[in-house]
């Protein structure tokens, strides 16, 4: 489910206007069943969408929503509140099920061969799309219904709650109290009233995926990095920091402004959060949902900030923040540093005055941090770790020979345009936080989104590039 | 609505600007229109001259257009002869597809792809050039593969070839900013018989080190087969000859026995034309602007090569019937 490739708009094209027709009908021949309809035809939709890239993927999903939807049913009876030895052993096995998918296809090698060292054969290499998402929005529903037992919403609904289409592969991990109600309410049709500002989303999430996180894509192919030298290592660290910010908020920005397309409106993920001061902001500003989801079912359990050992609590919740990403050291490691940041920048808040210098520091500070997720090579991450850290990599020579990481004058020339057009929206972001208007209001503008549908149209890659963050 | 009727507005101008520059603009594409059109009215001129007589075309990409020399094949094997090749960027299919659009029955076609083209599979994809070539030439299919492949242009295709792309951008601003010359080959560098040839040399010419790809990919034997058939159906007769590519001397002995486990597999599909070289050259004094482009004495000496094989195999092999 690529926002940015033709397919999936012409399976939701498609799938829109069959089920219009069908609404329709339903109209004339049981106006009482509209709207039931409506609903059977926006989960037909997602769910024709999730199987269009694999019978895997909507198998997986099937199951992980069947046994959250026990555990719901059983939840809003009251059945975990008792604390009986049933009710744990039940709430384990379902805990366990929901889990099973996200550890086999995710975890397996991680856990038994890197680390128990048993060398089990790994079972599959392809993640179905979105597992660690749906996952954690399910569970997250399941454990408010556990916490706050009610009666269960109708199956249809829940349903559609979980195969929202425009949020379900990648998120936002949209929280109960905020989807459901919106899901038991809406009517699949086109909302005209929300069309302007959801065109304008679509418009800028496609804009920042094709024209800067595509591009640079494929243009850090072509990157000869040397490890040795630390003026590279940090560019490549900027590029995909670069890349991986512009990659997810442009998804994020196209599943709202579809979502309000649809009546609904989703938790915006991303808030300009490279212009974030400290690592709590940045935080507080970067995939806002999946933290929400840490705080509320992980930090707080833990004690959040009122028990003396609320360092510990935070290192741990960004632990498992880097094992959500991925399997492996690197991730462990990139969550480590982010528990770190957060942690110190929470015991003083501003330990430097110069609102500038904290900004920069955070910036380098995330930048740095982005090597340990994106270098997959244990030995050559430790080469590039040493080069930031020793002054020797940074030589004049070293500086001068900078320019060698591009692999060629055309390459360098493509690089520098879309680094320029990335300051660009940045800049625009930080205009819009010193204004103190809502994140993104300037580049949403219309005259704005008509140069994006240029820029887009003119710069987009040939080729269609999947979004980083279906890998997680 | 009326937001809605901008943005469409908008769109539908950011495409005819990018046809603009991607087609009518386009200066890598005005040469090999150039190109294409020199050699529509060369082959015509021949087969007016010599009518009956079959033809040995050549396609490849611009190491092909680079490197053969059809007069030099045309005395050695007393048969007329042209090169069709084109550059790489156009895509295995397109580059196929419009030299068996220009033979005709009894005509024998020399393949002489990169090997690249067979081993990595994003070289089969056509391109923004492919799509203009095809397009000015009266058949948009053909960036595809069109007849010969039996595919035609998509509306996908068509709202992605017919852009520039940001690579393409780039280089126009950074050239036109700079005050460069736009594209580096002009009708001065055309030769007989659709040979190209530029003076330009590069001192300090890259030499490829140790391949890494020596299989075959399946949609490169699914692409030689089926074009294989396309071929056959239209009684052209098809061979495989593999360019030279400027090597490491120290790499070039592992990349002869790469590129012979290539030619092994290409063999059972087209036959191969084995000039005694497996596509390495290790002398700098051969290449003109890159490692693919002949010189004018490298010309020489791998069509000297490629013509005293070739007359073997044309005297051993019959034509291919027209089917």
């Amino acid at each position: 489910m690529n926002f940015a490739s033709y397919d999936f708009w012409q399976t939701l094209f498609f799938c829109f206007i069959a089920s219009r027709l069908v609404i329709g009908l339903a109209g004339k021949c049981c106006p009482s069943r509209e709207q039931d309809i409506g609903k059977l035809c926006l989960l037909a939709t997602g769910l024709v969408l999730l199987g269009a890239e694999s019978l895997l993927t909507l198998s997986v999903f099937l199951w992980v929503v069947a046994l959250s939807w026990i555990g719901v049913v059983l939840a809003g009876r009251g059945f975990f509140s008792t604390r009986s030895v049933t009710g744990g052993l039940v709430f384990l096995v379902l805990l366990a099920g929901q889990l099973a998918p996200l550890f086999y296809y995710k975890y397996w090698s991680f856990v038994l061969n890197e680390w128990l060292g048993l060398g089990v054969a790994k079972p599959s290499v392809l993640i179905p799309m979105g597992l660690s998402f749906y996952t954690f929005q399910k569970l997250g529903f399941w454990i408010d219904t556990i916490r706050k037992p009610c009666a269960p919403p109708r199956f249809l609904d829940y349903l559609n709650y979980c195969s929202f289409f425009p949020q379900i592969v990648a998120g936002p991990i949209e929280k109960k109290e905020s989807l459901l109600p919106q899901i038991e309410a809406t009517r699949f049709k086109f909302h005209r009233e929300n069309l302007e500002a959801g065109l304008q989303w679509i418009i800028l999430g496609l804009a920042y995926k094709l024209i800067v996180a595509d591009n640079l894509g494929t243009l850090s192919q072509n990157f000869l990095i040397h490890a040795g030298n630390a003026w590279h290592v940090w560019f490549e660290c900027l590029a995909f920091g670069l890349r991986i910010y512009f990659d997810f908020a442009g998804y994020s920005f196209v599943a709202i402004g579809l979502g309000l397309l649809l009546g609904v409106k989703l938790t915006l993920n991303f808030r300009c959060p490279y212009w974030a001061q400290d690592m709590r902001e940045f935080w507080r500003n970067w995939h806002v949902t999946l933290g929400a989801w840490l705080r509320d079912y992980i930090y707080i359990p833990l004690g959040g900030r009122r028990v003396p050992w609320w360092a510990l609590n935070t290192i741990f919740v960004f632990l498992v923040s880097g094992i959500w990403h991925g399997a492996g050291w690197g991730f462990l490691i990139w969550g480590l540093l982010h528990g770190i940041g957060v942690a110190v920048c929470s015991w003083r808040e501003k330990w430097i005055p110069f609102a500038p210098l904290r900004w920069a520091l955070t910036f380098a500070y995330t930048t740095a941090a982005w090597l340990f997720f994106l270098e997959p090579d244990s030995a050559l991450l430790w080469e590039k770790v040493q080069s930031l850290v020793n002054p020797g990599a940074y030589s004049i020579a070293n500086l001068q020979h900078a320019t060698a990481a591009f692999s060629g004058p055309v390459n360098a020339v493509t690089t520098v345009m879309i680094l320029a057009l990335a300051a660009g929206f940045l800049i625009l972001e930080g205009i819009g936080i010193r204004r103190q208007n809502e994140p993104y209001h300037l580049s949403r503008r219309p005259v704005l989104c008509f140069v994006l549908v240029f820029l887009t149209v003119l710069l987009a890659p040939m080729e269609e590039s999947a979004f980083i963050y279906f890998n997680f | 609505m009326r937001f809605l009727f901008l943005a469409g507005l908008c769109a539908i101008a950011a495409y005819a600007m990018a046809f603009w520059l991607a087609v009518p603009a386009n200066p890598e594409l005005k040469f090999w229109r150039a190109v294409d059109l020199q050699r529509d009215e060369g082959i015509a001129d021949i087969r007016a001259a010599r009518p009956g007589q079959p033809m040995v075309l050549f396609t490849g990409g611009s190491s092909c257009a680079f490197s053969i020399d059809p007069l030099i094949v045309e005395q050695a094997c007393g048969v007329p002869a042209y090169n069709l090749g084109m550059p790489v960027a156009t895509g295995a299919k397109f580059i196929l597809h419009q030299a068996l659009e220009k033979s005709l029955p009894g005509d024998t076609l020399v393949v002489c792809l990169e090997p690249d083209l067979l081993t990595f599979p994003e070289k089969f994809n056509p391109s923004t050039l492919s799509f203009g070539l095809a397009t000015l030439a009266g058949d948009p299919s053909g960036a595809v593969g069109g007849t010969s492949f039996d595919r035609d242009l998509t509306l996908r295709d068509c709202l992605n070839l017919s852009r520039p792309g940001p690579t393409h951008l780039a280089t126009l601003i950074a050239k036109t900013a700079s005050g460069k010359e736009i594209y580096r080959y002009s009708s001065e560098d055309l030769r007989d018989r659709g040979r190209v040839e530029t003076p330009d040399r590069d001192p300090d010419l890259p030499q490829i080190g140790l391949k890494s790809a020596d299989q075959l990919l399946p949609a490169a034997r699914e692409l030689l087969v089926t074009f294989r058939e396309a071929a056959s159906h239209k009684g052209v007769r098809l061979a495989y000859s593999m360019p030279w590519v400027l090597t490491a001397p120290d790499a070039a002995d592992s990349n002869r026995a790469t590129n012979r486990r290539i030619l092994d597999a290409i063999d059972p599909l087209i036959p191969v034309i084995d000039d005694g070289q497996l596509g390495v050259s290790t002398d700098p004094a051969h290449f003109s602007d890159s490692g693919l482009h002949l010189s004018a004495e490298g010309s020489r000496l791998r069509s000297a090569a490629l013509a005293s094989a070739l007359d073997l195999w044309l005297k051993s092999t019959p034509p291919t019937p027209n089917q």
